[in-house]
């Protein structure tokens, strides 16, 4: 069976475009959280958060700016993951690398570009050509088809819109079609940008804090919605070694399930997270007690935590006291699809570098929870990581895990 | 069993000609229907309460999905294992009018006039988890959006999950909505071909690994290999689809081993360029290329699930206006305006 490693990362978030300012900034603790500008926040009551991405426009590149701000997040965190795997970040050569994107609202942002610019607000109104035109970048397969042109990729392109499940669902689907041997580099991860809708959603049914995100806190009150892109280059082990490739780690395993329980609530009894991470951890052939980190969705919502919690001790029992979880989205907010490919990216700079991050503003875990957990608050840790266990559970009940991990001989 | 084949073993379809595999060829013999569909779930799947926050592409993805179940008889075996069976969802877009409406109201009278009611249907995911919900199956949920490849997309990554053991089923539907967003993103894309669009219809797809079939077992099709890729700098969409069927024909099946050639995303193509780019490459012999949505209409999602169940309708002898007969292995391809492309090798039983 074919191995598939890590070989280059790129991200653009709340906390740095670029992967060393992510690193020392989730390392040093800091937040990407502040107070909500890219919409209209006298719209929202309260005082409204949000995780923005600090952005520059790409040199006036006018094809490009026409593209939803998550195809263009996308397009600079897979430059930079191919930069860094020691690839050119345009193939002169025919190539048969793929690309593979997970989103939740793709290209959404173009629906309120084109509201605005041409002033539409009523469903009958008449849309001028030019309004066609800019709506027309609202297809997400714009996602993966852009990076693939811009990059000159001739392999698999693939857009999958599971919620805030996607980018683990990304680097799942290259893992499976590097290993059946479709392609031999899968640029995988996720991308989003904000959007009125997005915002709104999780604002709507109540599910965003006005004060910090806390996770698995007894007085978490919320998410907060986030944006950008995180991208991974994964490359068949062999692959990588004849090109005497940096490897990071490797994807073990992954598994797919669904909650099949309510249309944006999970299961509150964790059955089918539980599932997931059971079978990753069976499919990657790693057993709990090598799992050093367990990378948690954790949203810092009251439904999200307690079930996750639960699904853990389903699975790990009571060794999940003695294993670090790391819930970075107290840092980064919710970045939606690109989530978890940011966690997937800070989990193999765990593996690498030996540390662990800190979770931030979580003081008390919840009594509640059928058991005691570490979420390492506070600062970041150095320990040994040898596996990390990686969450993402998106609406709809569609849920991934990943397992990431030291490449053995 | 060979390790990259799986067997399509349910349909469902749905269009305003009629349901199943009888109303797949009335409208491909008889053309595209002038009236609109009558009802997104005739059979009542979804039953009549708690329709209204439902949109009605999911309505028909349930429909098709659940009348795909029924048609492979495989209710017990869902009851059974619902953690062995995928949902899989290869309509782009299908959520575009609900996001509108969404967002409109956030925009004209404020996010606090939002109904929250409406939020999961603003997904891309929305369909095949609320499929999810209502058949109670718990493996995969996967949605992609490939655009005019979509529906073969998201049935090669069902077939991938068979093949790697992750399901033992999967079902893959893809809905084709018209509604006045997609006309605009059509018209916004400038589109420049004569075609008529196929009118709101869509597809699903049983599938299993072809050793677990029983003599009771329906079989329509077996899918043996999927490639896909990206048009590089100098391909036009074309010249993509050579490289792709080049690579398929590096496998088990050759050129020469091939009886017909069905395409999809026609308004994608330069056809006769794509006709001599073929015969110029390839050893041809008597096969011949067959473009279904000269004759159904053009789809987006559907291309793909077209060129499948017109493979079947050749091998049937149900095309009327097809000369093509003794149909047995086919290669299917479909290509997006985006240059993205989906092909696989395709055999009657």
């Amino acid at each position: 069976m074919k191995r598939v490693v890590i070989t280059g990362m790129g991200v653009v978030s709340p906390l740095g475009n670029d992967v060393e300012s992510f690193w020392q900034n989730l390392t040093a603790g800091k937040s990407g959280i502040r107070p909500l500008t890219k919409l209209s926040a006298g719209s929202y009551q309260g005082s409204p958060l949000a995780a923005e991405i600090d952005w520059q426009e790409e040199d006036g590149d006018e094809a490009l700016a026409a593209c939803g701000m998550a195809t263009q997040y996308a397009l600079k965190a897979a430059r930079q993951g191919l930069a860094d795997a020691g690839l050119p970040i345009y193939h002169q050569k025919r190539n048969n690398i793929g690309v593979i994107i997970g989103t939740t609202n793709s290209n959404q942002d173009i629906m309120d570009r084109t509201l605005q610019a041409f002033d539409i607000n009523s469903n009958d109104q008449e849309w001028t050509e030019d309004a066609s035109e800019m709506f027309s970048h609202f297809r997400p397969i714009e996602l993966s088809t852009t990076v693939a042109k811009y990059c000159n990729l001739g392999g698999p392109s693939i857009v999958i819109p599971t919620a805030c499940a996607a980018g683990n669902y990304a680097i799942g689907t290259a893992y499976s079609l590097i290993q059946r041997g479709r392609s031999n580099i899968i640029i995988a991860g996720g991308a989003d940008a904000f959007n009125r809708s997005c915002y709104t959603t999780f604002y709507r049914l109540g599910g965003m804090t006005q004060k910090d995100c806390r996770p698995f806190d007894k007085d978490r009150t919320g998410m907060i919605v986030g944006e950008g892109a995180g991208m991974l280059i994964l490359e068949e082990l062999e692959h990588a070694k004849k090109r005497n490739a940096r490897i990071y780690g490797e994807v073990k395993g992954y598994a797919l399930t669904c909650d099949a329980y309510h249309r944006v609530a999970p299961d509150p009894e964790g059955k089918g997270a539980s599932r997931a991470i059971a079978l990753a951890l069976e499919k990657s052939g790693v057993r709990k007690e090598e799992i050093d980190l367990i990378s948690a969705h954790g949203t810092g919502t009251p439904a999200n935590d307690a079930q996750e919690v639960k699904a853990l001790n389903q699975v790990f029992g009571s060794d999940l006291k003695h294993i670090p979880i790391s819930a970075l989205k107290s840092m980064l907010g919710h970045c939606m699809g690109a989530a978890s490919a940011m966690e997937a990216i800070a989990g193999i700079l765990s593996i690498e570098r030996q540390v662990i991050p800190p979770t931030l503003n979580t003081q008390h875990i919840d009594p509640r929870f059928p058991i005691e957990v570490d979420v390492n608050p506070g600062t970041a840790k150095n320990t040994p990581v040898r596996n990390v266990l990686s969450n993402a559970f998106g609406f709809g009940g569609n849920i991934c895990s990943v397992v990431l991990g030291t490449v053995a001989a | 069993m060979k390790n990259n084949e799986v067997a399509i073993i349910g349909l469902g379809f749905l269009s305003p000609a009629g349901r199943g595999l009888e109303g797949f060829y009335r409208q491909i013999n008889e053309g595209s229907p002038t009236e609109e569909l009558e009802s997104w779930d005739p059979d009542q799947y979804l039953g009549k309460k708690g329709l209204r926050y439902i949109s009605n592409p999911s309505k028909l993805y349930c429909h098709l999905s659940f009348q795909c179940l029924e048609n492979a008889g495989l209710q017990a075996a869902l009851e059974a294992n619902p953690h062995r069976f995928g949902l899989y969802d290869g309509s782009e877009v299908s959520f575009v009018d609900e996001v509108f409406g969404f967002d409109l109201v956030a925009k004209t009278e404020g996010p606090n006039y939002v109904s929250p009611m409406k939020a999961p249907s603003i997904l891309g995911n929305s369909s095949a988890s609320l499929m999810a919900i209502k058949s109670g199956i718990t493996g995969p949920n996967f949605s992609v959006c490939g655009g005019n490849t979509g529906s073969l997309q998201a049935l090669d990554i069902a077939s991938l999950h068979i093949l790697e053991g992750i399901t033992d089923y999967g079902i893959v539907t893809a809905t084709e909505n018209d509604c006045s967003l997609h006309q605009k993103i059509r018209q916004g894309e400038r589109r420049k071909h004569n075609y008529k669009q196929a009118p709101v219809f869509g597809t699903s797809f049983a599938i299993t690994r072809k050793d677990r079939l029983t003599s009771s077992t329906l079989h329509y099709l077996n899918a043996h290999q999927f490639v896909s890729g990206q048009n590089l700098g100098y391909e036009e969409n074309h010249e993509l689809l050579i490289r792709l069927f080049d690579q398929l024909f590096q496998s088990e099946w050759r050129s020469k081993d091939i009886d017909a050639y069905i395409i999809g995303g026609v308004h994608n193509l330069d056809v006769p360029k794509l006709m001599e780019e073929i015969w110029w490459n390839f050893e041809v012999g008597q096969a011949k290329i067959h473009l279904p949505e000269h004759l159904f209409g053009t789809c987006d999602n559907n291309a793909g699930s077209l060129a499948l169940l017109y493979a079947k309708g050749l091998a049937e002898g149900r095309i009327e206006k097809s000369t093509t007969s003794n149909v047995k292995r086919c290669l299917v391809a479909t290509v997006d305006r985006l240059g993205y492309a989906v092909a696989c090798l395709i055999s009657l039983p």
